[in-house]
């Protein structure tokens, strides 16, 4: 269980304490996340999705559980 | 009494197959408002927060007026608006609430809690709709569904909304809740006494009362003996913090049950209720779905932004001076978000009054916003889906009965259909 990635240009963390599994960020960008079990978000590995979609997935999360920074060049 | 009848009774008289269910329709504006986005769109038009609540916008009595005599008065109109309240629980608290639905839900309650309380609770008890309990729930859905198809297939003509979409939600929480099911209709009372506003306050502490009386017993026997459904996976429930694990408590199991029945009771038929009415109005739309069950989520979707079960998530009291959309807001005023107003925000959605299950999607208020997200919304789709499905599979060329007057949508508080005559073959 992945809880933070580096997709291309940016770093993605998502705070599984604040999850409220509305699972719009599954929709949004379903290659970099996913919900478990226990209905929680998690991170998937090796992610397609682009960072224009990761983003609108934060900005859309209601939980603000989803965080979204650049990755040091 | 004939199809006929009742349809036309239910229309006048506010929805409901039975007197205390009309009545307790009627009191939230079924009847009184059939289409309030005209007026939405309207005001709208003029501010992204009216100062006023919803009831009053239409000129109706106000459930909420007793319990709050003196606050201001505010209601998100706009997607941007709702998001934003929706999203600050600190400032927007939910827990204002409670004076009004302390008869409701008892002194223990996931909808009235804020953080850091309502987080704690919220993470116990969220396991019990993922992925993982998705079982339990679908265990009691597919089979009942079969049982009420079997009811009146035989008969080339039903009352859907009463006699399927009404029968099953209820029936699914009552069984994962581990009700006996001789109790069932008497259950069903008591889950529609307990939806805010519903029921004057004396009768939704009575129906309070006997729901933990009742729960109280399967609890103490889920403790002796385990069963595979939702008391026995709460009672189990912990969360781990700081090495430390938290049990769930009795009350907070009890305070649960009485969100869970109106919460889920309520809303999931009303829901199907709309979409059925939708498709039946629209019968290309209908025909294209027999053929292709992929667009079961998309319309699934679309109707609950489009004409969603609730008008408004539950009331937010202002804890400090606050400003929406410029829209300034005192402390101490009640906010009510208007997720049926915002996911008709033509700013969000384009052509926004139409219903399109193939526009692009994007995620709606439907099921609210922030910390109090609907926690059941999984539950929710799946019944849903699995309802239309079911219906799809067993009546063919399903349409409006031609002999009785056609159904139409109404209600404010809560938006449902006056009825859903069908005959199919
Ligand atoms: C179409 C069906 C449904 C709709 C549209 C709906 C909508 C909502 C809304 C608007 C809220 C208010 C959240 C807030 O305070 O902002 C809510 C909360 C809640 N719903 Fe649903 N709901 C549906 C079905 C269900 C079902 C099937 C269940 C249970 C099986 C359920 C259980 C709950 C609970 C327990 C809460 C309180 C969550 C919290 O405060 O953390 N709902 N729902
Ligand atoms: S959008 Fe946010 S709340 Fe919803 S599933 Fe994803 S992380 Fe959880």
């Amino acid at each position: 269980m992945s809880v933070e990635q580096v997709i291309g240009a940016v770093r993605v963390r998502v705070d599984r304490m604040r999850c409220v599994c509305s699972e719009f960020c599954t929709y949004i960008a379903p290659n970099t996340f996913e919900t478990d079990g226990e209905g929680l978000v998690t991170l998937l590995a090796g992610s397609t999705d682009s960072e224009a979609a990761v983003r609108e997935a934060a900005r859309n999360c209601p939980a603000s559980a989803i965080t979204v920074e650049a990755v040091e060049p | 009494m004939t199809l006929k009848d009742q349809a036309e009774s239910a229309s006048e008289a506010g929805v409901g197959r039975y007197d205390w269910e009309r009545e307790t329709t009627h009191r939230t504006g079924a009847g009184s408002v059939d289409d309030p986005y005209p007026l939405i769109a309207e005001r709208r038009a003029e501010t992204p927060v009216a100062h006023d609540s919803f009831f009053g916008m239409f000129g109706l009595p106000d459930p909420m007026a007793a319990a709050w005599p003196d606050a201001e008065r505010f209601s998100t109109l706009t997607y941007a608006a709702t998001e934003a309240v929706l999203r600050d629980n600190a400032t927007f608290s939910n827990a204002g609430i409670r004076r009004m639905t302390e008869d409701v839900f008892g002194p223990v309650s996931l909808m009235g809690a804020d953080d850091p309380e309502h987080r704690q609770f919220r993470l116990l008890v969220q396991p019990a709709f993922g992925k993982k309990a998705m079982g339990l729930w679908t265990s009691w859905v597919k089979p009942r569904l079969g049982e009420l198809i079997d009811g009146f297939e035989g008969d080339g003509r039903a009352e859907l909304y009463f006699d399927y979409c009404a029968r099953f939600p209820v029936f699914v929480i009552a069984m994962t809740l581990g009700v006996a099911r001789e109790d069932l209709d008497h259950f069903h009372e008591l889950a529609a006494k307990l939806q805010i506003g519903a029921a004057p306050a004396e009768e939704a502490r009575a129906a309070r009362h006997q729901v933990e009386d009742y729960m109280r017993r399967v609890i103490a026997a889920r403790r002796v003996a385990p069963k595979d459904d939702l008391i026995s996976l709460l009672i189990d429930s912990e969360i781990r913090e700081d090495g430390a694990a938290r049990k769930i408590t009795e009350e907070q199991i009890l305070g649960l049950v009485c969100n869970l029945l109106p919460a889920g009771a309520g809303t999931t038929y009303r829901s199907l209720g709309i979409i059925l009415v939708t498709l039946l109005q629209r019968p290309e739309l209908m025909a294209r779905l027999y053929a292709d069950r992929d667009l079961v989520p998309l319309v699934i979707e679309e109707a609950l932004r489009w004409n969603g079960p609730v008008l408004t998530a539950p009331f937010r009291l202002a804890t400090a001076d606050a400003e929406i959309e410029g829209v300034k807001i005192p402390k101490g005023a009640l906010v009510e978000p208007g997720i049926a107003a915002a996911n008709r925000d033509p700013a969000r959605f384009e052509r926004a009054d139409e219903f399109d299950p193939f526009r692009a999607q994007q995620p709606n208020l439907a099921f609210s916003f922030g910390a109090h997200f609907c926690v059941g919304g999984q539950v929710a789709r799946m019944e849903l889906r699995s309802a239309l499905n079911a219906l799809l599979d067993r009546l063919p060329n399903l349409r409006f009965d031609p002999d009785v007057p056609e159904p139409q949508l109404t209600g404010l508080l809560y938006r449902m259909p006056t009825g859903l005559p069908v005959v199919w073959g």
